[in-house]
């Protein structure tokens, strides 16, 4: 199910409702956990097999964990763990990238083989499921958190509908606790949550699918070699898209988080407006990149072992980072030059005293944009063909074909160039603390036109593009 | 934040929307079902049901104008399955009723030169395609969408595929470059129902704006000749398919609905009706019922060219089933 979508609208009335009648907290939770299933049941009722897989596993797995003292079965229990769930994402996130290039590599070695299309269904939100109880007993093993209370309590973590599919990816220490004691929102967080989940619509359905995709979709989509305005401004949509598309579903599951008194972590913090790639990525998918940082790259040695061997870790999360997004070589290329930018920004760190100038901050936050956006080409384009032959237009060596009119180009000029200075401005500052700034007349007037623009929007409930991670 | 920044919100977006609703009121938008793809979902999810004594029509935006099934009802006493689509060739739908149903009943196809005959890889075939892979990839949670969205757009004119929020993006008035083909805006001029029983508008028999507007994007898209060179290729695959139908019992009838002005002048010199209509009913070996045949169907003017008049769709509906009795096909 979208948040999206009509049918979301009538999904969460109903579970609002049902959550504030008075009865039990454990029937409330099971009544979630019911809502979560139907969630996503509504999208391929047989793939919820997965999810109760993975959540038994993972629960078995950390019940004997937290029991057992003999090291070795310790490890063995953790190990069918991650079998199990990276073996869930192997098969249906990466089976068909893998039997491909199996056959490419045979066939260069002039074997001719074939593997038949094996016709895998992904499952939605599987990699961030996975990723998710991977933490928890990974946590447990190195005792680090406390185990879930019940298993209504883990399943329920596994399960939890606005963070199911696309995150934020949550630790169990963060959400599992909120589940032991019967939660209210208070009508002001009730209320924050709603806008939250208002701003988070808007941001998907009227500034990604209504304002920027088309653009990204003409240009994207073009064969020929563009003009390298068109190219830019193209490239510019998708960077657009992609954040309001990504960030907008984030909040959404934080404001609906918050209308059932629940604290979700929040996910992005203006990334646009950072200022070198470590910062980008400490405001960018945010429980994505701690997620790597503490299962990944600190586990690889992170930058304990010297200069080579951080660079190399460095390297192999982002690597890992670019393939956790989508089974394409271009992907693991995208996570191939964020690696190159962190390990450059490592080297010039240590050469280049930070200045606190603000024009300096700001030209150095527009450079570390630019960047990002040459690495977008990468994550968005279908082959390697075509990032370089838009790269190339970008840099003006080749093309000359328009796609673009003059309204598209305004659009993704003005909205662009607003979302950068706004991200820059919002540095050190969040949007909730923002908000309870505004006087209340101006803030309701402003919650008005969000609305507003959900009204007549009339989108097709065009799916949100991390859902196929 | 408090209540009263609610109240002022929802005030402000109520006050906004119902402003919203007015315009497009007072620009002439009548509230209507969209034929969106949830709708035909619908639609061609219940083939499986239907019996040998059923009907279907397939084809483009005349077969989809200009039968009122309705009409068809009221006269027949039982109303065909629409799966007609606008802007599409019927090519995908046929070969999907040949192979994926065991479909027994009659099938109407209706004949558009340009979209019927028109390359399987050109996008008349690939909007249908779209189209069918929605239906098949559908999800339940999207069936509870358009139940949702069924009860609520029949009452508001401003809830209108062609007024989506990045369509009206193009309307802006911002000087569009040269070298761009500028964003086509298309006139509303038709309205659906959940049957999807699509007609034309009465305002387009005197609305000479919408005419012209209708008539541009015709131009727009350009005349031009088909690949002679596929022809008989595609014939061949449409042949085929009405051969699977016939064998278990399908009825099928080929339709040339009317059209008019540049549309006709066109088909005339593009698809010369030896060339092309004879040799589909040869082929298929298929009763056809062309608009040109016959005295009551012929004459019609469509006001831009391609499709009739809501009552002329009516007499075109009235006579085709006359035709089809009096042949014994129904």
């Amino acid at each position: 199910m979208l948040f999206n979508s009509l049918g979301f609208l009538v999904f969460f009335a109903v579970v609002l409702i049902l959550y504030y009648l008075p009865y039990p907290w454990r029937g409330k939770k099971l009544m979630l956990l019911s809502a979560s299933y139907l969630f996503y049941g509504l999208w391929n009722p047989p793939l919820i097999l997965l999810l109760w897989i993975s959540t038994v596993v993972d629960w078995t797995s950390g019940q004997q964990l937290i029991k057992e003292e003999n090291q070795r079965k310790r490890k063995l229990w953790l190990l069918l763990s991650v079998v199990v769930n990276l073996g869930f994402l192997g098969y249906f996130k990466y089976g068909n990238f893998l039997t491909e290039n199996f056959t490419l590599l045979m066939q260069s070695f002039g074997v001719d083989y074939q593997i038949k299309d094996l016709g895998i269904i992904l499952p939605m939100g599987i990699s961030f499921y996975t990723f998710q109880t991977m933490s928890y007993t990974i946590d447990l093993y190195n005792r680090k958190v406390e185990p879930a209370r019940t298993f209504l309590d883990f399943a329920l973590y596994v399960t939890f509908f606005p963070q199911l599919v696309a995150g934020p990816i949550v630790r169990s220490s963060e959400l599992i606790p909120q589940f032991y004691q019967e939660k209210k929102a208070e009508l002001k967080v009730f209320l924050q949550g709603l806008l939250l989940l208002t701003i988070g619509l808007f941001e998907k359905t009227i500034l990604a699918d209504s304002l920027l995709s088309p653009a990204a979709e003409s240009v994207f989509g073009k064969t020929e070699n563009l003009l390298g305005l068109d190219a830019w401004m193209g490239v510019l949509a998708f960077s657009g898209q992609i954040f309001f598309d990504f960030a907008g579903y984030s909040l959404c599951a934080i404001g609906i988080a918050m209308t059932l008194g629940m604290k979700l972590p929040y996910n992005f913090k203006y990334p646009y407006g950072a200022i070198g790639f470590s910062e980008f990525w400490g405001k960018w998918h945010i429980t994505l990149s701690s997620w790597l940082r503490d299962y990944l790259y600190i586990p690889l040695g992170g930058n304990r072992k010297g200069f080579t061997r951080t660079q190399i870790n460095l390297m192999i999360t982002m690597l890992l980072g670019g393939l956790w997004h989508g089974a394409a070589w271009t992907f693991v290329f995208w996570g191939f030059l964020h690696g190159l930018y962190l390990g450059i920004e490592r080297v010039l760190k240590t050469k280049i005293k930070k200045s606190s100038k603000w024009f300096t901050q700001l030209f150095l936050a527009f450079l570390t944009f630019t960047a990002i956006n040459i690495t977008w080409v990468f994550f968005r384009a279908d082959s390697f063909g075509k990032a370089l032959d838009l790269l190339s237009s970008m840099f003006f060596i080749s093309g000359e074909k328009a796609v673009l009119q003059n309204t598209q180009l305004l659009i993704v000029g003005v909205l662009m160039s607003l979302v950068f200075v706004s991200h820059f401005a919002m540095r050190g500052r969040t949007l909730v603390g923002t908000i309870e700034k505004l006087p209340q007349w101006l803030l309701g007037v402003i919650w008005g036109i969000l609305l507003f623009g959900l009204i007549i929007v009339q989108s097709s409930g065009q799916q949100f593009i991390y859902f196929q991670f | 934040m408090t209540k009263t920044t609610l109240i002022i919100a929802v005030i402000t977006a109520l006050l906004l929307s119902i402003i919203w609703e007015l315009s497009f009121k007072n620009l002439g938008y009548k509230p209507y079902h969209d034929d969106i793809d949830d709708l035909w979902a619908i639609w061609r999810r219940t083939v499986p049901t239907l019996s040998e004594s059923d009907i279907i029509i397939v084809g483009s935006s005349r077969a989809h104008f200009d039968i009122n099934t309705a009409l068809w009802e009221k006269e027949y006493g039982k109303r065909p399955v629409m799966l007609a689509s606008v802007g599409t060739s019927p090519g995908p739908i046929i070969k999907d009723l040949a192979e994926n149903t065991e479909f027994k009943g009659t099938l109407i196809i209706g004949v558009s030169p340009s979209l019927f005959f028109g390359d399987p890889n050109s996008g008349g075939w690939q909007r249908l395609r779209d189209r069918m892979k929605h239906f098949e990839k559908q999800t339940y949670a999207q069936r509870l969408n358009q139940a949702v969205f069924m009860q609520i757009d029949p009452h508001f004119s401003y809830i209108n595929d062609k007024l989506q929020f990045k369509t009206l993006v193009d309307w802006l008035p911002v000087p569009q470059r040269d070298s761009v083909r500028p964003p086509l805006i298309w006139p509303d001029m038709s309205m659906n129902d959940e049957y999807r029983n699509l007609h034309m508008i009465a305002e387009m028999e005197t609305d000479t704006t919408m005419q012209k507007a209708m008539k541009n994007i015709w131009d727009a898209f350009g005349w031009t000749p088909p690949d002679t060179n596929k022809t008989d290729s595609i014939i061949d695959l449409y042949a085929g398919w009405v051969g699977t139908l016939k064998s278990r019992g399908a009825n099928v009838i080929f339709i040339r609905p009317p059209s008019s002005g540049k549309y006709i002048t066109h088909e005339h010199e593009f698809y010369p009706r030896e060339k092309y209509w004879d040799v589909v009913l040869e082929k298929t070996d298929c009763p056809g019922y062309h608009f040109e045949d016959y005295e009551k169907t012929d004459g019609f003017i469509c006001p831009e060219w391609s499709h009739l008049l809501p009552q002329d769709a009516d007499v075109y509906t009235y006579e085709l089933l006359e035709l089809l009795k009096k042949d014994g096909h129904l």
